[in-house]
């Protein structure tokens, strides 16, 4: 399971980074992967409830021009100030209404099972204008091979969507850049705080206005109970990066370390 | 008549005399103070531990070391090299992660780290056990003198690594205190996975990757809490990272949770210094600092953070505040000095920071600026003044008088004292009161020799506060005793109007007892309106001249107190310190060493100059090590690019050549070794160190023995004896001689001697990279070879050789060499070892030699290169300092000289002498002579005693109506008359150390000394030419008191009038004293004349005025109004009879008849206020010279009508100590430290 669980934190880190696309060009659809369903029953597999679209989420990054992630933050926020889980919202929600919020051309849901050692995942791929089905694939695999069980379906939806104009994505300035924050996120994912910080802080040292690896490293930090190092990364965060999709977040998290500090 | 060089010219060699002096010292360190002798310390290197076998572990190779390193440290006997500092160099010695194990790569670590000792060993891994092996290496005796070995679980590697400290400790002899064996039982952590983690960070730090090194500290310091280390160690490489706020909190953190623990001390001091350097918020840096410096007991946190709270404080203008945080830093060394437990017996841990030896070394830094805020403190009448800083005097103008027995009271510093050389030196600053400023001191010192020669001597010197670099040649004033009979010296100092409010008195001696020192200190208030005329400027018609000052380059001065040159460093070993280059676009680059070869590491500085006369400021080259960087070259190449040659320590393998590049004149290429010794033939003796190997392997057990590394190492090092074996250890002072120039097939030639094999070699390359031998030619001692390639293509090398010989060596090629060797011919000698040579190539096809030696100074040379022996001869304006040269598109030369505290750009064309008009006298002659003439065709002539030119000092001038010149050195007397020149001292029977006044009276020459504590004098009967025999005789003045004070001739051949500070005036003669005076009032006599047709005496006082004599009666003179109200400096009666009258700050007062007339500068065309000694001209009016307490400008000419000031071409003149006017009308002034000058007025008699 923790095999699953690092594999999985190791592709997050894709999400946090999809990369814009040219001005002018035109843009890659976009797709929102809600959690998945656990039907195992069983809650050791939480985790796979956001891991397992994650993971869908950063291999579909790897065909640009066919679909790029969007993030989730803005729905994680409705449903939070609506007290609703994840799955009272959606089911809630029309599917029209959340690609609105979420700004996303198509949405995936889905649910996995177990069948003995081996996980089964299945995929649905709806068009938000229309509500339409667009695709569906299903996939299994040992579960310890959950990355090549999630490549797969994630070449099965790639190959399904319409063919778009390919859009000319930017050569990313720095590849490493990229590696480190799936890196860092990987060990955060996986509790290592100790490895995740120096990541974040290798990313910062090349690029000081990567305010994704701010914000991790302030949390890597908080996780790892440096708590006064967690808050000036925050603070530098918000300063530097006000309007980030992470930063109500921030805001959040640097409200609560604040409090701590004040009620010690 | 004697000629010099005949007696034994002790007089004449004082300066030589400090250098022997040093050269008596301790070979490597100068003095040490016996006590301090007593309790040094043993220095320890250790090496990372390699494994046994295997791949080992990187965390357990630095760990065991590092551990090791900090239990160690826990013993005061013992100064460890920090894990930091071993680690780069480590790095330059290039040894890699998993440093080959074996005495070799020790041997090469303890040079670099300059060590006793240095640990090293192996350990083996096997499951969860682990054994370990230390080997330790006496780097003086060159062998391993001892073994040890553990064995135990991995989980206990802590008390292993105790064990082992126990084990080494014991067996070097060191009883360990209950608290250093309690410090080595502590434990910073007993998780070995938090000693792993910690040891990986260590490691990955140690590579540079800081943020993979943060996440094993802090994985640490969550494995164990506990972990200080791990905390400390998180802060420090947040700084590295550039995350000062993380740093700063992590620091606060640490503190706050153990502010107890070492670590947690050094937390808040780096929290001091991140909020310093980093953060610039001094508000909260001096709260940190402040917070530090509070704690008690004391320990090196406390220390470091008083001197740097002193350093905020005092740059923020809180002086006392500031002042009591130095005070803290001065006091602990003091107290620790007087009980040494304070530190041995300290309670806290060691830190791996910041340690004793460098937090008490502060103190001296301290001590420095405790004297400038108590001096700062006094003259802001900043109310009740905090206690005076130890070995500082406040003298009051009530008492301005300074005295104690010699060593009584306590000194700036700790004293140096030196059992084996007898040397004694004290260091003490005198601070003026407020409203005061001191213009001169009057010293005195009371001792005797007790081993008598010219290379001994006592001495009390006022220097500047601080001291400069090199106070051997920068002082204010000195008196030496250089004679075996108890003695009492005085002398009298002004500081020529550079008043001071704060200065410096040493006292030193070696082979000698002082009784007693003192001071007076002549002090003027601050708040009188002082008439100080402009600054002259020295006369600039743009003219090319000799020596011209180009430009100036001013050193980085990095510490307080730190600046000052050890005693050794200034006269021993060559100082091969600067290279100059053209930059190939007009500009200049300068290339400086700072720091000491027995002292701080030596690193390079460059400077640049677009046009040789603005420099930017100095900056260390990116090039240096962590060890010696030293004799720089600098060639630029035909392709533009400016290489840099220099030689290192860095590799542990003695002096070696290195090279760097700079093409854009900005940033520097890697450093890249010349191979030199793959050039040098094997040495047929196999005395190599590779006997270490052998020695190591014997003490081992035959189990441990069979197997790998030990006897494979030494087989190794058996193997390689012939190719790689380590050099022979050598003083460091042994430096590598080398040359390199680029030819003009763009082939690059370094010429090298291989001490080792006794040759000269020559190698070449064509891209300065890769290198082929060209030849190697048997030879003695080469020394400051340096190459050139003349006009018509041929290789020159000149060099100076053992046995006084200069090398001048040829070849058409570089590989086929002709050896040539010419006695050295120079009036003035050239002793080895040289500090530069320098050859170039001129358009005559002559060459120039320039070389510079360490007694002599700098010399220079034109000569055929296949003809005759260069006849060298010295180049004006330079002396004893390192130099460099560079020729410049105009066919000048640039000399950079290193001058004290800085360094100056001279252009020369010719280097002899000044220039225009040169007529010098025979080069054999033993006075130097340089002559020139000013605008208004007056011609001067400079001369100084070649065996003086350190300080040509002259402390008085006489003249005789036959011509004969007379002057004072310190401790003895010169004269010249033509071509003759005859000198002599107190240790051949002159009657005293520092003549005052000399009166040549017809047929006796009369000396006197105004700080004589009796009525005497001495003198010589002369006559002309040959028939000179001199035999010095001493007269007492019967019934007079004082001192001679003031002396004149009488009208009669061989009369004398003298004037004591008691108020008696005496008539003398060879054979009698036939008439004696007393004053009314026994005032101080400071000045006599008689007028010869009348026989009238005027005798003039400080304070009762103008006396007259005449017969038997003499009384006192009155003049109208105030005429005479001040100090009476001089007098003069001039060729019509007219009586001058010099008075202090007042001009001067001339009576004709009964009519006086007062001139000023401001009712007349007199140019200075304050005026010294008179001299009547010939033809009318006075020659002066201004008073020793206001600043000189230039020899001044008044005869009530017209004034006007000369000096000398190109500069002012400095200093001036004493005037006379010979029968020719001829001016001859003496300067306190510019020698002898003689001023021929335009149209004076030749």
């Amino acid at each position: 399971m923790r095999a699953v669980v690092t594999a999985l934190a190791l592709v997050l880190a894709a999400l946090a980074l999809p990369p814009a696309p040219v001005a002018g060009a035109s843009a890659p659809p976009t797709m929102l992967l809600l959690p998945f369903d656990n039907a195992t029953g069983d809650p050791t597999f939480a985790a796979l409830e956001r891991g397992v679209p994650d993971l869908i989420g950063a291999m579909l990054a790897r065909h640009p021009g066919q679909v790029r992630p969007v993030e989730r933050e803005r729905l994680d926020e409705i449903a939070r100030e609506r007290s609703l889980s994840w799955q009272q919202y959606v089911s809630q929600t029309p599917l029209s209404r959340i690609g609105t919020l979420s700004q996303a051309r198509y949405i995936t849901r889905g649910s996995f099972t177990r069948a003995g050692n081996r996980l089964l995942v299945q995929v649905l791929v709806y068009e938000t204008e229309t509500t339409r089905l667009v695709t569906s694939a299903q996939g299994a695999g040992d579960a310890a091979a959950l990355v090549a069980v999630c490549e797969d379906l994630a070449g099965k939806i790639a190959r399904a969507l319409p063919a778009e104009a390919a859009a000319a994505l930017p050569a990313d300035d720095d590849p490493e850049r990229s590696l480190l924050m799936i890196e860092g996120l990987g060990y955060f994912y996986s509790a290592q705080f100790n490895k995740a910080v120096p990541a974040f802080m290798k990313i910062l040292a090349r690029h000081p206005d990567d305010g994704s690896a701010r914000y991790w490293l302030a949390r890597s930090f908080s996780e790892a109970g440096l708590r006064q190092h967690a808050v000036i990364e925050l603070r530098a965060f918000l300063r530097s990066s006000p309007d980030h999709v992470k930063a109500a977040e921030a805001r959040r998290l640097l409200g609560k370390l604040e409090e701590g500090a004040r009620s010690k | 008549m004697r000629r010099i060089g005949a007696p034994r010219l002790a007089f004449m060699l004082c300066a030589i005399a400090m250098i022997q002096v040093a050269l008596a010292a301790p070979a490597v360190a100068g003095p040490k103070p016996a006590a301090e002798a007593r309790a040094t310390p043993t220095t320890v290197a250790v090496m990372p531990f390699v494994p046994r076998s295997g791949q080992g572990q990187a965390w357990l190779s630095k760990g065991l070391a590092d551990l090791l390193i900090q239990d160690l440290a826990q013993v005061k006997s013992l100064v460890l090299v920090s894990r930091e500092q071993a680690q780069v160099f480590a790095r330059e010695l290039q040894l890699g992660d998993s440093p080959l194990f074996g005495p070799e790569t020790a041997l090469r670590m303890g040079r670099v780290t300059k060590v006793d000792r240095v640990l090293y060993g192996h350990y083996a891994l096997t499951g969860e056990r682990i054994a370990i092996t230390i080997f330790v290496l006496d780097m003086v005796r060159q062998e391993v003198i001892q073994r040890e070995e553990v064995e135990g679980p991995l989980r206990d590697l802590r008390p292993l690594l105790q064990k082992l400290a126990l084990q080494f400790t014991g067996r070097q002899g060191i009883e360990l205190s209950e608290t250093e064996r309690a410090k080595i039982r502590f434990e910073t952590t007993d998780s070995i996975t938090a000693t792993r983690h910690f040891y990986e960070g260590l490691h990955l730090y140690d590579q540079g990757r800081h943020a993979d090194a943060l996440g094993e500290f802090a994985a640490a310091a969550k494995q164990d809490p506990r972990y200080r280390e791990a905390q400390l160690w998180m802060g420090k490489v947040f700084e590295s990272l550039g995350s000062h706020e993380h740093a700063l909190v992590t620091y606060r953190a640490l503190y706050r949770d153990a502010p107890a623990t070492v670590e947690g001390m050094d937390g808040l001091y780096f929290a001091g210094r991140v909020l310093e350097e980093q953060l610039k918020r001094r508000a909260e840096a001096i709260d940190a600092y402040q917070a530090l410096a509070k704690l008690r007991p004391i320990t090196p946190q406390v220390l470091e953070a008083a001197f740097r709270l002193g350093v905020l404080l005092a740059e923020e203008g809180r002086d006392r505040d500031a002042y009591l945080a130095f005070r803290v830093v001065d006091d602990f060394r003091e107290r620790a000095q007087k009980d040494p437990t304070l530190v041995s017996q300290s309670r806290a841990r060691a830190s791996r920071f910041l340690a004793w030896p460098h937090a008490l070394d502060l103190h001296r830094d301290a001590v420095v600026r405790m004297v400038v805020l108590y001096q700062r403190m006094t003259h802001a009448g900043a109310g009740v003044l905090p206690p005076t800083p130890r070995g500082v005097f406040l003298v009051t103008p009530e008492r301005p008088v300074i005295g104690e027995p010699f060593g009584k009271t306590p000194a700036l510093f700790p004293p140096r004292d030196d059992e084996g050389t007898t040397w004694r030196e004290r260091h003490y600053a005198v601070v003026v009161p407020a409203g005061y400023v001191a213009t001169g001191v009057e010293m005195s010192i009371r001792g005797r020799l007790v081993v008598a020669g010219p290379h001994f001597e006592y001495a009390i010197r006022v220097l500047d506060f601080p001291m400069p670099r090199d106070p051997f040649r920068s002082w204010l004033g000195v008196i030496y005793g250089q004679t075996p009979q108890l003695a009492d010296l005085s002398k009298t100092i002004s500081f020529n109007g550079d008043d001071k409010r704060v200065f410096t008195v040493q006292v030193f001696g070696g082979q000698a007892e002082i009784e007693r020192w003192g001071l007076r200190v002549r002090l003027r208030r601050d708040t009188e309106q002082v008439r100080l005329e402009p600054a002259a400027t020295p006369e600039e018609d743009g003219s090319f001249w000799e020596g011209r000052p180009a430009g100036r380059v001013v050193p980085p001065r990095r510490v307080v107190s730190g600046w000052t040159r050890p005693l050794t460093q200034s006269f021993r070993g060559p100082q091969k310190e600067l290279a100059l280059s053209d930059d190939g676009r007009g500009g200049y680059v300068l290339v400086t060493v700072e720091g000491e070869l027995d002292g701080q590491p030596t690193d390079l500085w460059w400077s640049r100059s677009a046009d040789g006369a603005s420099w930017t400021e100095v900056a260390r080259l990116p090039i240096n090590s962590a060890s010696e960087d030293y004799n720089p070259r600098l060639v630029r190449a035909e392709d533009g690019t400016l290489w840099l040659y220099w030689i290192s320590t860095r590799r542990g393998l003695g002096w070696e050549l290195w090279a760097s590049s700079s093409r854009e004149g900005r940033s520097w290429s890697d450093p890249q070794r010349v191979p030199l010794e793959q050039f040098v033939a094997p040495p047929a003796s196999s005395s190599r160190p590779v006997s270490l190997g052998q020695r190591l392997a014997e003490q081992l057990p035959a189990s441990v023995r069979d197997r790998w590394p030990v006897n494979q190492v030494a087989q190794q090092l058996e193997d390689r004896a012939s190719s790689t074996a380590v050099a022979p250890a050598r003083p460091i002072t042994e430096l590598l001689e080398y040359d390199v120039i680029q030819d003009r097939r763009g082939r690059w030639l370094v010429g090298f001697y291989s001490r080792d094999t006794r040759e000269m070699v020559f190698i070449q390359s064509s891209d300065a990279s890769q290198w082929t031998l060209l030849s190697r030619m048997r030879s003695d001692a080469v020394m400051g070879p340096a190459l050139a390639e003349d006009r018509g293509g041929v290789f020159r090398l000149a060099a100076l050789g053992q046995g006084e010989s200069v090398y001048l060596w040829s070849s058409k090629d570089g590989a086929t060499w002709r050896a040539k060797s010419v006695p050295i011919d120079s009036p003035y000698g050239t002793p080895t070892p040289v500090h530069r040579t320098y050859l170039f190539p001129l358009s005559t096809g002559e060459m120039l030699l320039l070389v510079s030696d360490t007694v002599m100074g700098l010399q220079y040379a034109r000569f055929q290169p296949d003809g005759e022996a260069p006849k060298l001869d010295r180049v004006s304006r330079a002396a004893l300092e390192a130099f460099a040269a560079t020729p410049t598109r105009s066919g000048s030369y640039l000399v950079a000289l290193r001058q004290s505290d800085e360094i100056l750009i001279r252009e020369y064309r010719a280097f002899n002498t000044t220039g225009v008009g040169v007529k010098k006298y025979e080069r054999s002659w033993p006075i130097y002579v340089e002559e020139d003439r000013d605008r208004a065709d007056n011609r001067w002539r400079r001369m100084s005693a070649r065996a003086r030119m350190i300080v040509p000092d002259v402390t008085s001038v006489g003249v005789e109506p036959n011509g004969r010149v007379w002057w004072g050195i310190e401790s003895g007397i010169m004269a010249k008359t033509g071509e003759e020149f005859f000198a002599t001292d107190v240790s051949q029977g002159f009657f005293y150390h520092y003549v005052t006044a000399i009166k040549g009276c017809g047929g006796i020459v009369w000396f006197t000394a105004d700080h004589l504590d009796r009525a005497v004098v001495g003198y010589v009967r002369t006559g002309p030419g040959a028939s000179f025999q001199p035999r010095f005789m001493t007269r007492s003045i019967p019934g007079a008191s004082g001192a001679v004070t003031a002396a004149e001739c009488g009208p009669n051949p061989g009369e004398l009038y003298v004037g004591t500070s008691r108020g008696d005036v005496a008539r003398v003669s060879a054979a009698a004293v036939p008439s004696r005076w007393s004053l009314e009032g026994a005032p101080r006599i400071t000045a006599l004349s008689v007028e010869p047709r009348t026989a009238t005496v005027w005798v003039g006082t400080r304070d009762h005025g103008l006396f007259h004599i005449q017969g038997e009666s003499a009384r006192r003179v009155s003049a109208k109004a105030d005429v005479l109200d001040r100090e009476i400096t001089a007098l003069a009666v001039d060729s019509g009879g007219g009586l001058w009258v010099a008075l202090y700050e007042k001009g001067l007062a001339r009576k004709v008849g009964d009519q006086w007339t007062a001139f000023t500068p401001r009712n007349s065309s007199l140019p200075d206020w304050s005026i010294g000694q008179l001299a009547p001209g010939p033809g009318g009016g006075v020659w002066y010279i201004a008073h020793a307490e206001a600043r000189s400008r230039g020899i001044g000419f008044f005869d009530g009508t017209r004034g006007r000031l000369d000096n000398p071409p190109h500069t002012i003149l400095d200093r001036p100590s004493s005037i006379a006017v010979d029968a020719r009308g001829h001016v001859w002034i003496g300067t306190w430290f510019d020698g002898l000058y003689e001023l021929e007025p335009a149209g004076a008699k030749k």
